[in-house]
């Protein structure tokens, strides 16, 4: 039993603010101590996940994202999403949802969209007499779809994680970041209705190609990333330095946005994320072992299966599980402890691999808004300068679409798994 | 002495910063003309994938040590956000040293490890494994430099 107090120094650190990649850490030197085994272990553990090319997707997705961003491209989508939706009681709510759809597409990361397009999107709400509650929330809520709608870096996380092709994923993600961010219009019409907001003229033909012409070449990144990806020309890893040499293209010689101490400055800014992402990668692989060691997996196996044997329950028990570890710990720690420890339940209850990640993430995205550690919630708040409590309360009725298509995609997994199967994957039944 | 610090962290936050361009940079080069060579010129590059997962190290813990610096490493900030303030500092400190530990172990342990590899090449470039696991080295050593003496209050470098 004296072997379980790793855990407990984990959770005690974790609370006490130490960030999660060193309380990882320091939680395994301790249990490796404590047992007696050689420390020499952790660095050689640490080095592994350096070995895998696909991983290598993770910064390569967030220089693409980061450069989109901030060459230019983010305003050019959202006076698109402006043109196509500004006309529908609720105007810029909807344009906020549909642009982050559109940048979903070649983002992977609801922070990064949270934080990027997240922050004209405000702007321009509140700019415009939108209440900054409402403009935080549907931002919040609607950057949810980032790492649904392929590319996905939670997806690219998961699939080595659980041996599943990250192009399945993308493509099993589609349906689902579609239905998340289509359902959430009519909550914002409803609520703009009710508090009677600004609406634009309907767009002439004459803006609509102005906007599409603008927006063109930003528009073809989504159909590079997955088109390359599905018809197998390009891995994923490959397909994301497309879209990084692609938007490097746009940003230095079409657009213009960028100097070379600029570039400079986004490198190393995504030098930092990576740095945080694959350095909890690096302490979470050390934690992993020992659960694994520990024979953890089939305890969690053994538990589940002496409650239920019945798939449909045992959907709805994971569901709860991850709802409730998204509300504490961040999407990343979350993929890379708790996936090996639930998937010999989840292969043995025989629920489709994609289907699962699908699920699965979607519930991590809801863990994103809701307090007490939603970060996008957190980020949206201080771009609104509202409290994170106003935010919170401002978001409920999107959590609960949220929470309404994540039972949609739960039972049904043919909304996840009918794309991928068109390009040749083979799902569980 | 503060002197000494001020210079410290500045020659390190350059030369981390430098280290992150880098590596990011060869990482899209690689992965960029291994798809060109592979379409293009029609005869696949055997080096390029190595190369690449071979920098990835690299970029990570440059910008892991880039992070501290800037408070960037994700952490649970809800319970000690409830404390009064001078609290929150001493419980900063006391988490700062220790994750210094952790740092300081991982290096104590690194070196017999890229030690024991100095003859190891790896496949494709023949390149001895211990300059892979030398990253973590001089990325953990940033993490305590930064940790100790560099966290700026803003978030900007």
């Amino acid at each position: 039993m004296s072997s379980w107090l790793f855990i407990v120094v984990f959770l005690f650190l974790l609370v006490f603010r130490v960030p999660i990649a060193f309380a990882l850490g320091l939680s395994s030197v301790v249990y490796f101590m404590m047992n007696g085994m050689p420390l020499t272990t952790i660095p050689q553990i640490m080095i592994t996940p350096f070995d895998s090319f696909p991983i290598l997707a993770v910064p390569l997705f967030m220089l693409a994202g980061e450069l989109m961003n901030t060459g230019g491209v983010s305003h050019r989508l959202y006076n698109f999403a402006k043109v196509l939706v500004g006309h529908i009681p609720g105007s810029l709510g909807h344009v906020n949802v549909i642009g982050s759809m559109i940048f979903a597409g070649m983002s992977g990361s609801a922070v990064a969209d949270a934080a990027g397009l997240g922050a004209v999107e405000i702007h321009e709400m509140i700019a415009e007499g939108f209440d900054p509650d409402f403009s935080a929330a549907v931002t919040a809520a609607s950057s949810t779809v980032g790492p649904i709608i392929p590319p996905s870096i939670p997806f690219v996380i998961y699939g080595s994680m659980a041996g599943v092709s990250v192009g399945a994923l993308f493509a099993g993600g589609a349906i689902p970041g579609t239905i998340m961010g289509l359902s959430m219009l009519p909550v914002v019409y409803v609520i703009a209705r009710k508090r009677s907001y600004k609406i634009y003229k309907r767009a002439t033909l004459g803006d609509l190609g102005r906007a599409i012409q603008s927006a063109f070449l930003p528009l073809l990144t989504p159909v590079i990333l997955m088109g390359g990806i599905l018809s197998g020309i390009v891995t994923p890893t490959e397909a994301a330095v497309l879209a990084v040499v692609y938007a490097l293209i746009l940003g230095c010689f079409v657009y213009r946005e960028y100097n070379i101490s600029q570039l400079f400055r986004i490198f190393s800014q995504v030098g930092r994320s990576t740095g945080t992402v694959i350095f909890i990668l690096t302490t979470a692989s050390v934690f992993g072992w020992i659960l694994a060691y520990e024979g953890v997996p089939g305890i969690v196996a053994k538990t589940l299966f002496e409650i239920t044997r019945n798939k449909y329950l045992l959907l709805l028990i994971l569901n709860i599980l991850f709802l409730m570890l998204g509300c504490f710990m961040d999407t990343i720690t979350i993929l890379l402890v708790m996936v090996p420890m639930v998937l010999p339940t989840v292969k043995e209850a025989r629920i489709d691999l994609v289907h699962f990640g699908v699920f699965l993430t979607l519930n991590l995205m809801i863990g994103l808004l809701t307090p007490p550690v939603g970060m996008c919630s957190y980020i949206v708040a201080d771009l609104a300068k509202i409290s994170f409590e106003r935010v919170v309360k401002a978001t409920i009725p999107f959590m609960v679409i949220l929470i309404l298509v994540l039972m949609i995609i739960t039972y049904i997994p043919s909304t996840v798994t009918w794309l991928p199967s068109l390009f040749g994957y083979v799902p569980t039944r | 002495m503060r002197n000494v610090q001020r210079v410290l962290v500045r020659v390190a936050t350059n030369f981390f910063n430098w280290m992150a361009f880098i590596s990011m940079s060869l990482i899209v080069a690689a992965v960029f003309l291994q798809i060109f060579f592979r379409y293009v010129i029609q005869s696949p590059l055997f080096w390029s994938e190595e190369f690449a997962k071979f920098m990835f190290p690299w970029l990570t813990f440059a910008g892991a040590a880039l992070a501290v610096k800037v408070s960037g490493h994700i952490s649970i900030n809800y319970f000690v956000d409830r404390l009064p303030k001078k609290m929150q500092h001493i419980i900063n400190r006391i988490g700062e040293i220790l994750s210094s530990i952790f740092c300081v172990l991982v290096v104590l342990y690194t070196i017999p490890l890229a030690e024991s590899q100095k003859n190891v090449n790896s496949t494709a470039l023949a390149i001895p494994l211990n300059y892979f696991s030398l990253s973590i080295v001089v990325g953990v050593i940033g993490i305590v430099i930064f940790m100790l003496w560099g966290k700026s209050r803003e978030k900007e470098l």
